[in-house]
C-alpha cells in the first residue's frame, strides 16, 4: 500500500467520522426540540400484566357532564391544549330523547360538545375516550405496527415508531384517536419562566411529538401498577368504574353480572372494552335525579 | 434516413423557443409547492385544513387519481404487444412515460401526506412484520411492483431508439444518450422483443392489482360508510381506466400538434380510444348510481347520511357539477362520435379527456372528504388552505415538467424496423 492510498483512507475515516459527529449534534438539538421522557417501546409503557383484561364501565345515568375526567385526563397525560386543543375524553351533552343505543355516528348527531353549564335539564351526557377493542381495527391497518394491542388488552401507540399516516385513524370506529397536526405547545402554567423548560409534567408519561397519533391510554402507567386511570379516580359521582375482566372479584366483572350494559357499534365485530350502562335514571326538567 | 425518423427524433434534436418560457413557468409553480411543503414540514400537517374527523384531503385524492392515471400507459402498450394492436403502437410510449410519471407522483402525495417522513424507512424495516396485516403495505407493494416492472417495460424496448437518436445527434447529446443505454449489443432486439412479450404477460394482472389494492386501502375499513365496498376494486379500476386513457388522448393531441405528427398519430387511433372511454365512462356511471340507491334505499344511518351529503347536502354542487359536465357530457359526446361513421374531431375528443380527467380528480375528492365528514358537526368542515392548494398545482405542474424533460431525452415513438431504412 503506497502512503497516499493510507491518507486517503484515514480521510474517509475522518469524513465518517465527522459525518456521525453531525448526526449526534443534530439528533441531540432535535431531542431538545422534543423533549421525550423515555424512550423505546419497553422503557416507555411498563410491562404487560399476565392475564388481565381491562375494561371500562361507564354509568351515563350518573355522569354530571362535569368533565372533571378530561381535564384531569389532560393534566395527567401530558395532554398539550395548545396549538392542538385535544382531548383523549370527549363529553356529549345529549337532549334526553336521543336514545344510548343506535351511535352510529361518533360523535353522535345532534351532541353538544361545547356546552357550559352541566347538568342542564333534559339532558344526559355521554362520554367517549378509546375503546380499547379485543380486535382493534385500528391495530390491523399500521403499517409500521406503531400502535398495537398488549396482553392486558390495552391498545397502545408507540410514538418512536408512528409515521404519521393516520390510517389507523380511518379505520376507527369510535374517533377516539389524535393526531398531533401542530408541535405540542404547553400552557404557560407549565413552562418555567427563567430558562422556558417544560415544568409541571407527569415524568410517568412519554411526550409526544409532531406528526404522530395518540389516544388514551388507560393511564398504562397507573394501571399496571395496579392503580385506577385518573378519569376513574376523579369522577364525583363515580360514573366510571375501572378493572380487570378476566379477575371474578373486581369491581367492574360483578358490576357486569348485575347491570344491563350497552356497547357501541358491536354490530362491527371490535369488541370494545367499555360498557355503558344505566341503573335507570335521567336528569329530569326539574333539573333532579329520580 | 428516412423523413419519418427524422421527425420522431425531432424534439431531442431541436428546442424551440417556446419550450423554455414554458419549462420555467412549469418550474416555477414546482417551487411554490416545494416552498408550501418546507412550510408544512416546518409547522406541521396542522398547516393544511385537515383536522382529527377529516384526516384526509387532497393529499391523499392525488394519491388514487395519480394510481388511477398510471393505469393508462402499460394498458395500452401491453394491449399492443399481447394482442398485436399494432394501431395503437405510436402513442404506446406517450402512454408508459404518462404511468412511469404518475407512478412516481402517486408515491410523492403519500410521503407529502405523511406527519414524519423522516421515518418513512420504517416501511420498509417493518415489512416483512406488518405484511400480513396492513393493506397499506399491500398497496405499497404493488406500487412498487408495478414501477419496477413498467420501468423495465418501457426501457428494454427504447434501448434501440436511444442507440438511434445517439446516432443522430452529435456531440454532448450524443455521448449523454450514450450513458443511457450500457451494454448495448448489435442484435439484442430479438431477445429483448421476447423479455417484453412475458414482461407484459407479467404487468397486467400486476396492474389490476394495484389498482384493487388501492381500493382494499378504503374498502376494507368496516366502519366508513360508502367505503366499505365489496365492490370497490372494480369501481376503482373502472375509474382508472377511463381517467388514464382520456389523459392519454389529451397528451397524443398536444404532441401530435406540436410536433406536426399528423400522419404518424392517425385519427383512427383517436376513434379507438375515445370509443373505449365512452364505454368505462358509462360502466362508471352505472355503478356510482348502483352506489347510490344501495345508500339511498336501504341505507343505514351512516351511509344515508354521506350519501345525503353527495347528492343533497354540503357537497351536492361539486358533486352534479362534476356527474352532468364531467362524466355525462363528455360521454355523450364520445358516444355520438362513435355513432358518425370514421368520423373523429380530435381538438373535441381531446377536451373532452380534459374534462374527464379533472372530474375523476373530483371523483377521488369526492370519494375521500365527504366520508370522513362524518362528525363535521363537531370538528368543522374541512376546507383546504392554500399551502393544500399550492402542492395540488405543483403536483400537476412537477409530472408535467418531468414530462417535458422526457420528451428531449427519450423518442416518443418506437420506430419500428421500416423506418430504419
Amino acid at each position: 500500500m503506497s502512503k497516499m492510498s493510507r491518507r486517503e483512507f484515514l480521510k474517509k475515516i475522518g469524513v465518517i467520522g465527522l459525518f456521525f459527529a453531525l448526526n449526534d449534534v443534530a439528533s441531540n438539538m432535535k431531542r431538545a426540540a422534543t423533549p421525550l421522557i423515555k424512550k423505546g417501546i419497553g422503557t416507555v409503557y411498563p410491562r404487560a400484566v399476565k392475564g388481565a383484561s381491562f375494561g371500562m364501565m361507564i354509568d351515563v345515568g350518573a355522569c354530571i357532564g362535569c368533565r372533571r375526567c378530561q381535564h384531569a385526563c389532560n393534566l395527567e397525560n401530558n395532554t398539550p391544549d395548545e396549538p392542538s386543543n385535544m382531548h383523549w375524553i370527549d363529553v356529549f351533552e345529549m337532549e334526553n330523547h336521543r336514545p344510548v343505543s343506535g351511535v352510529e355516528n361518533i360523535p353522535p348527531v345532534g351532541a353538544n360538545i361545547d356546552y357550559t353549564d352541566s347538568p342542564s335539564p333534559d339532558h344526559w351526557y355521554f362520554t367517549f375516550n378509546c375503546f380499547h377493542c379485543d380486535n382493534p381495527p385500528c391495530t390491523k391497518v399500521c403499517p409500521t405496527g406503531a400502535t398495537y394491542k398488549d396482553e392486558d388488552g390495552l391498545v397502545l401507540v408507540n410514538y418512536d415508531i408512528c409515521i404519521g399516516c393516520r390510517y389507523c385513524m380511518a379505520a376507527c370506529p369510535y374517533n377516539a384517536r389524535r393526531f398531533n397536526w401542530w408541535e405540542p405547545q404547553h400552557p404557560p402554567s407549565r413552562v418555567n419562566p427563567i430558562d422556558g423548560s417544560i415544568v409541571a409534567l407527569n415524568e410517568d408519561v412519554p411526550l409526544r411529538p409532531r406528526g404522530v397519533t395518540e389516544k388514551c391510554t388507560f393511564c398504562v402507567h397507573r394501571v399496571r401498577d395496579g392503580g385506577v386511570p385518573r378519569c376513574v379516580e376523579v369522577c364525583p359521582v363515580r360514573a366510571r368504574h375501572f378493572g380487570d375482566f378476566n379477575d371474578p372479584d373486581s369491581e367492574v366483572s360483578k358490576l357486569l353480572k348485575t347491570v344491563r350494559t350497552i356497547r357501541i357499534r358491536e354490530n362491527l365485530g371490535t369488541d370494545p372494552k367499555l360498557y355503558y350502562f344505566t341503573r335507570g335514571v335521567k336528569w329530569t326538567e326539574d333539573g333532579e335525579k329520580h | 434516413m428516412s423523413s419519418t425518423t427524422e421527425r420522431i427524433l425531432r424534439p431531442i434534436k431541436h428546442t424551440s423557443r417556446e419550450f423554455y418560457p414554458f419549462v420555467a413557468s412549469l418550474a416555477f409553480v414546482t417551487l411554490i409547492a416545494i416552498y408550501a411543503y418546507a412550510r408544512q414540514l416546518s409547522l406541521g400537517l396542522g398547516v393544511t385544513g385537515l383536522n382529527d374527523v377529516t384526516i384526509w384531503g387532497i393529499y391523499i385524492s392525488n394519491f388514487i387519481f395519480f394510481i388511477g392515471i398510471s393505469h393508462a400507459g402499460i394498458a395500452i402498450s401491453a394491449a399492443v404487444r399481447i394482442l398485436k394492436a399494432h394501431r395503437y403502437q405510436p402513442i404506446a410510449r406517450i402512454a408508459e412515460l404518462l404511468t412511469i410519471v404518475s407512478l412516481v407522483m402517486a408515491g410523492l402525495s403519500i410521503v407529502i401526506d405523511l406527519g414524519r417522513p423522516d421515518r418513512a424507512f420504517l416501511l420498509v424495516s417493518k415489512y416483512v412484520e406488518r405484511f400480513r396485516y396492513s393493506p397499506l403495505i399491500w398497496d405499497i407493494t404493488a406500487v412498487a411492483t408495478y414501477l419496477i416492472l413498467s420501468s423495465t417495460y418501457l426501457y428494454l424496448p427504447m434501448r434501440r431508439d436511444i442507440k438511434l437518436a445517439a446516432e443522430h445527434t452529435s456531440g454532448w447529446k450524443s455521448r449523454m444518450l450514450g450513458y443511457l443505454i450500457p451494454f448495448y449489443e448489435e442484435g439484442e432486439e430479438a431477445t429483448i422483443d421476447r423479455l417484453s412479450f412475458w414482461l407484459a404477460v407479467t404487468i397486467l394482472p400486476v396492474m389490476v392489482m394495484v389498482h384493487t389494492t388501492v381500493a382494499w386501502i378504503f374498502s376494507l375499513l368496516s366502519s366508513r360508510p360508502l367505503w366499505f365496498n365489496a365492490f370497490a376494486g372494480p369501481y376503482y379500476i373502472v375509474a382508472a381506466v377511463a381517467s388514464g386513457i382520456a389523459s392519454v388522448m389529451v397528451l397524443a393531441a398536444v404532441m401530435r400538434k406540436l410536433y406536426h405528427w399528423e400522419d404518424i398519430i392517425r385519427p383512427d387511433l383517436f376513434r379507438g380510444l375515445s370509443n373505449f372511454t365512452a364505454v368505462t365512462v358509462l360502466v362508471y356511471l352505472y355503478m356510482m348510481m348502483a352506489e347510490q340507491l344501495a345508500a339511498l334505499f336501504a341505507g343505514p344511518a351512516g351511509e344515508m347520511f354521506v350519501s345525503e351529503e353527495w347528492l343533497f347536502g354540503s357537497f351536492a354542487a361539486l358533486f352534479w357539477l362534476m356527474t352532468t359536465l364531467g362524466l355525462v357530457i363528455p360521454f355523450l359526446y364520445m358516444l355520438v362520435q362513435a355513432f358518425k361513421k370514421d368520423y373523429v374531431n380530435i381538438t373535441w375528443t381531446a377536451v373532452m379527456s380534459f374534462i374527464l380527467v379533472v372530474a375523476f380528480w373530483f371523483k377521488r375528492y369526492m370519494i375521500i372528504v365527504p366520508t370522513l365528514s362524518i362528525g363535521v358537526q363537531q370538528v368543522g368542515i374541512y376546507s383546504p388552505t392554500w399551502v393544500e392548494v399550492a402542492i395540488l398545482l405543483g403536483s400537476f405542474a412537477l409530472p408535467l415538467l418531468l414530462y417535458s424533460i422526457l420528451t428531449k431525452v427519450v423518442p416518443l415513438i418506437e420506430m419500428e424496423e421500416t423506418h430504419l431504412e
